[in-house]
């Protein structure tokens, strides 16, 4: 028996729109005032129990940028407010390393091109296969002369079963990757509070690339003058960077904390070239300093000693001298 | 001749590579003499004896239209002018940039936001901006009536566009002024100011 008309088609229309809800959420860039604005996954899908690599990826619009975690002089990061389903869990937000953007006398830190915010998500062991949705809302500021507060509603399907990777975006992913800070290596940073500077110094590898362009970012507020040109110059084998103070000295943390970026960038133990350091550079003096310090103490003591012992002995004699007839 | 020429080249330079300077609380607020939007003319001197309060501004910069368009920017005001407070809105935007308005357009824009301001002020030229510091809009000094700063810094302390996070932020102006009216110490008395950078 052939079904009529009317039940077909309206078959047909429950069966185009069980498809709909059933398919994965395809990313699309969402396209704001000044920027496109993205959720992007390194994974295709993820095992239970694994982590997957997921960025906001924003394109600002040509002349315009958006914000490092420490926005400078103005400005403000991009913040997500995610709703995910249970068994998902996501981490903070990472950044990859600033460029200094001047506006005399101020500067801003943050990106003035295609630039990924990354983020590590972590599917429970629990999770059933299947494809779930993550959505987020995301916010930033976008500037050039003015700055303007855009957000869009994001998504990112996730598909938990096998660990298997998306090797789409190749380009976008690994330039990311070149551009997150790497620790830096134990070069004796130090830190030092003046009047009006701070002076970071540590002692580079002999075997460097030629390094400039030489720039400091710190993590928190409120410690340097951001507009300041920066100044780097060498101490014997000890590198200098001098940065003006925050006349308000709102901040003088013990540690500094930031990234130290350089052109083309700074060659690691390992031989590879970074060009963005996560340095922590202590206000504690160096060992280097401690120990030289205390051999000067020694030899001193030393020769304290041993001037005290010639004057008892000269005292001693002079005393003989007395009793003698 | 050769000297003063070495010192006005000196002195050129200083300005140029110099960022604003920036005043501490406690520190003699900087002397200035600017006009309103009517073309009077307004001196900190002026005022000896009185509270001060300066708030750098930019009407188009959405940091200052997160305090105005909520309404408490100007019901800040408006309480303390209420108790005598004089209430300076300062602007330094450079002409052509943002928050530059003509005249016309600035007495229209004054009203339009129903600002309660004792006078807007007008540092076109950025002079008065450079000696105070000031580096965002809003960018708030509180002056005692024996001309000391007591306060310096943000609005508040949640620093976003967000008109919700007025409610929940701490008014580090308004409680200055409690404070320090009190004769109690203005605990912060200097803060990070968040905003849109002055155009100078």
């Amino acid at each position: 028996m052939r079904p009529a008309p009317a039940t077909a088609a309206f078959a047909a229309l429950l069966l185009t729109i069980l498809a709909g809800m059933v398919s994965p959420v395809v990313a699309q860039p969402v396209r704001t005032g000044h920027a496109e604005a993205e959720l992007v996954s390194r994974a295709v899908s993820v095992a239970p129990g694994d982590s997957f690599r997921v960025a906001l990826r924003l394109q600002p619009e040509n002349g315009w940028y958006v914000y490092w975690s420490n926005p400078g002089d103005a400005g403000l990061p991009p913040t997500l407010d995610w709703n995910v389903p249970e068994g998902f869990s996501v981490a903070e937000m990472e950044f990859t390393a600033p460029e200094r953007i001047e506006h005399p006398p101020f500067a801003s830190f943050g990106y003035t091109s295609e630039v990924l915010y990354p983020l590590w998500i972590h599917a429970s062991a629990d999770l059933s296969p299947g494809t779930y949705t993550l959505r987020t809302h995301a916010e930033w500021l976008i500037c050039k002369d003015e700055c303007i507060p855009e957000s869009a509603d994001l998504a990112l399907s996730a598909e938990v079963g096998e660990n298997r990777a998306d090797t789409s975006r190749k380009r976008v992913w690994s330039r990311m990757e070149e551009r997150l800070p790497v620790e830096a290596p134990d070069w004796d940073w130090h830190a030092v509070y003046d009047e009006n500077s701070l002076r970071i110094r540590w002692t580079p590898p002999a075997e460097q690339v030629g390094e400039t362009r030489i720039a400091f970012f710190p993590l928190e507020q409120g410690i340097i003058e951001n507009g300041s040109a920066q100044k780097f110059s060498m101490e014997g084998n000890r590198a200098i960077l001098t940065l003006d103070r925050d006349p308000l000295m709102l901040a003088q943390p013990a540690v500094v904390k930031g990234v130290l970026t350089a052109d083309p960038g700074w060659k690691l133990p390992d031989g590879r070239v970074v060009p963005a350091l996560r340095v922590a550079a202590s206000t504690e003096p160096p060992a280097s300093a401690k120990d030289d310090f205390i051999r000067m103490l020694a030899v001193l003591s030393v020769f304290l000693g041993a001037v005290l012992v010639a004057l008892l002995v000269l005292r001693g004699k002079k005393a003989e001298r007395k009793q003698s007839p | 001749m050769n000297k003063t020429l070495a010192t006005l080249c000196g002195l050129a330079l200083a300005l140029a590579a110099s960022p604003p300077a920036a005043v501490t609380p406690g520190d003699a607020a900087p002397a200035f003499t600017l006009p309103d939007v009517e073309g009077t003319e307004h001196s900190l001197a002026d005022h000896e004896g009185e509270w001060v309060v300066l708030e750098w501004i930019n009407y188009d910069c959405p940091f200052v239209g997160k305090h105005y368009n909520s309404g408490t920017m100007q019901a800040l005001q408006r309480k303390w002018r209420d108790q005598g407070v004089i209430w300076f809105a300062v602007n330094s935007s450079k002409p052509g940039s943002q928050g530059h308005f003509e005249t016309a357009a600035l007495k229209e824009r004054i009203a339009r936001e129903k600002a309660e301001h004792t006078a807007y002020l007008l540092d076109t030229d950025g002079t008065v901006g450079r000696k105070y510091g000031a580096r965002v809009t809003p960018h708030m000094y509180v002056i005692n009536p024996e001309g000391k700063l007591v306060y310096v810094g943000g609005i508040d302390d949640k620093p976003s566009t967000r008109l919700a996070d007025i409610e929940t932020a701490t008014p580090y102006v308004d409680n200055a002024l409690v404070a320090a009216r009190a004769g109690d110490p203005v605990e912060p008395n200097a803060t990070r100011a968040y905003g849109c950078s002055v155009k100078y």
